[in-house]
């Protein structure tokens, strides 16, 4: 039985909760690093045509799922490709719930060092040493990593529990802008640093030659795909809210370019702040590519405290990361919730179970970093199987079908041509590309068939994968007669959505 | 800063800000006259 549907109050709101679905610590602590150890200029071009042309028909293939069945992923491929394929929405939908237990944890570590940055924590003379110390302490303690984890998902639930309109787009409206505009603050205090300059030529530098290998490219997609959340099932949750009416290729497009842009200024923070700050190129070489939670927390949070105002930039920096996590967990949340609904709860029952779900299964990852660093690493590869599966949906029923009937309507801002068939066709090639790269690197290392105990292994993944699989089969029949029909959104009538 | 990287860096960041604005005017555009329509 499903819920009657609430619906986005204007497009800037669905926008906006859009564009924090896709704004994460990915863009900020992942992005610099890739740049940098990819060449630059030439990463820039093949990330923007990563998003160009595997991003943007996926978000749109996800917009119609959800729009047309007004299901979550579950429900979704039921309706949109038949009953025998329901496993794959379990599949893209548990994926998404198993990242939001450790994204939470990662929520959590940036609302302590906001919390640090408020306390003036990284004054002037703090060394790397001492916020070495600070990380080693924090993560060594499980009382607060676990306490951080329960607030950051216990926040992001409160303000799930509220609602779509209510709720998630407006956190979201103030969100969002907030966060652009602390980037931006943190941005110009960055390139104005003496010595700047050296990082920006980091990231803009034009190795055109580098632009021949296949690993450029595969990392441009592969930052692409953690970064804009295309193929992750999110879209198809928040256009279950759309209005009818609604365009999709615009909407794909601002947030597959809104995300690019969100990571550029990312970069424009992060790198030149490491070239101007570290004591030589040497230094400021290996901190550009240690990239992730070693870069912000120990770095990062060092060089701030080399600055003059480096404390109101760590502000800046650390409220950015703290927004751009939370506003990343809402549709972690939002993806159980709806599914749960779709089962007949209502949504404070769905959330709770959702919460209560999320922190229980995210505290072995606020417990230890291996178990964090497994299931970082094998639920990322188990979204390039989303993707792949979400493309297979759209192809089975008609692409052709797709582009005309559902994108290219009367209230479309943009006809897609021709283009949009073929790169739809192009993407499941990508990321069955990416998944075959990352495999025959695992295959090369000595620990391959390790089980437990391991941050990454092909044993590992496909341990997890057959239990994934096993969990999706198991409740395919469950879930076929369980969940209702897609119920248009109230202000429409709550009629049945067509299928 | 080499001047190669300073054209990249105009290119790249001129290139985003120039998409991001065509594609708002597409958009606010399409919806003006969406709603002219009505």
């Amino acid at each position: 039985m499903s819920q009657k549907k609430e619906q986005f109050g204007s497009r800037w709101g669905f926008v906006a909760a859009a564009l924090g679905m896709a704004i994460g610590t990915g863009n900020i602590w992942r992005f610099p690093r890739e740049a940098a150890q990819n060449g630059g200029g030439p990463f820039l071009i093949a990330w923007t045509v990563a998003m160009l042309i595997w991003a943007v028909p996926v978000l749109a293939a996800e917009l119609v799922m959800g729009k047309k069945t007004r299901l979550g992923t579950i429900g979704a491929f039921r309706d949109f490709v038949g009953k025998k394929y329901t496993w794959m929405g379990t599949w893209v939908g548990l994926v998404c719930v198993l990242i939001m237990c450790y994204y939470s944890v990662i929520t959590g570590w940036c609302m302590k060092y906001f919390s640090l940055a408020l306390m003036g924590t990284f004054k002037s003379g703090i060394t790397t040493q001492t916020t070495q110390a600070i990380w080693d302490n924090f993560t060594a303690s499980p009382a607060q990593t676990i306490l951080f984890h329960a607030l950051a998902i216990g926040i992001a639930g409160f303000v799930v529990v509220k609602g779509i309109k209510g709720g998630i787009e407006k956190a979201c409206k103030i969100m969002i802008p907030t966060l652009f505009g602390l980037l931006v603050l943190a941005a110009i205090r960055a390139i104005t640093l003496p010595g700047a300059a050296a990082g920006l030529e980091y990231l803009f530098s034009p190795k055109w030659e580098m632009l021949k290998t296949s690993k450029v490219w595969v990392e441009a997609f592969t930052q692409a795909s953690w970064s804009t959340g295309a193929g992750w099932g999110f879209m198809i949750t928040y256009a279950v809210y759309m209005k009818s009416n609604e365009d999709i290729a615009g909407n794909a497009m601002i947030i597959g370019v809104g995300d690019n842009i969100g990571a550029l200024m990312a970069g424009l923070v992060v790198l030149p702040a490491i070239f101007a700050l570290s004591p030589s190129l040497e230094v400021a070489n290996q901190t550009a590519l240690t990239g992730g939670s070693g870069l912000t927390f120990i770095f990062l949070a060092q060089l701030f405290g080399t600055m003059p105002g480096g404390n109101i930039v760590a502000v800046a920096f650390f409220g950015a990361m703290t927004l751009a996590a939370m506003s990343s967990l809402f549709p972690m949340i939002e993806v159980g919730v709806l599914n749960l609904m779709d089962m007949g709860l209502d949504r404070k029952k769905a959330t709770i179970a959702t919460v209560a779900f999320g922190f229980l299964a995210g505290i072995p990852s606020a417990y230890s970093l291996t178990f964090f660093g497994n299931q970082d690493n094998v639920t990322a590869y188990g979204l390039w199987v989303s993707g792949i599966l979400i493309v297979f949906a759209i192809i089975k029923y008609g692409v052709e079908k797709v582009r005309n009937e559902e994108i290219n309507t009367p209230w479309t801002d943009f006809n897609l041509g021709k283009w949009y068939t073929y790169f739809t066709y192009l993407a499941p090639v990508i990321s069955a590309y990416l998944l075959y790269d990352t495999i025959k690197a695992m295959l090369g290392e000595a620990n391959r068939w390790q089980v437990f105990g391991t941050d990454w292994s092909l044993g590992t993944v496909l341990f997890q994968f057959g239990l994934y699989l096993a969990i999706a089969f198991l409740s395919m029949n469950y879930f076929n007669n369980k969940i209702g029909k897609g119920v248009l959104p109230d202000l429409e009538g709550g009629k049945t959505a067509c299928q | 800063m080499s001047i190669e990287s300073l054209i990249m860096m105009i290119v790249v960041i001129g290139g985003y800000a120039l998409g991001a604005f065509l594609l708002l005017s597409k958009v606010f555009n399409a919806q003006k006259a969406r709603e002219a329509k009505k």
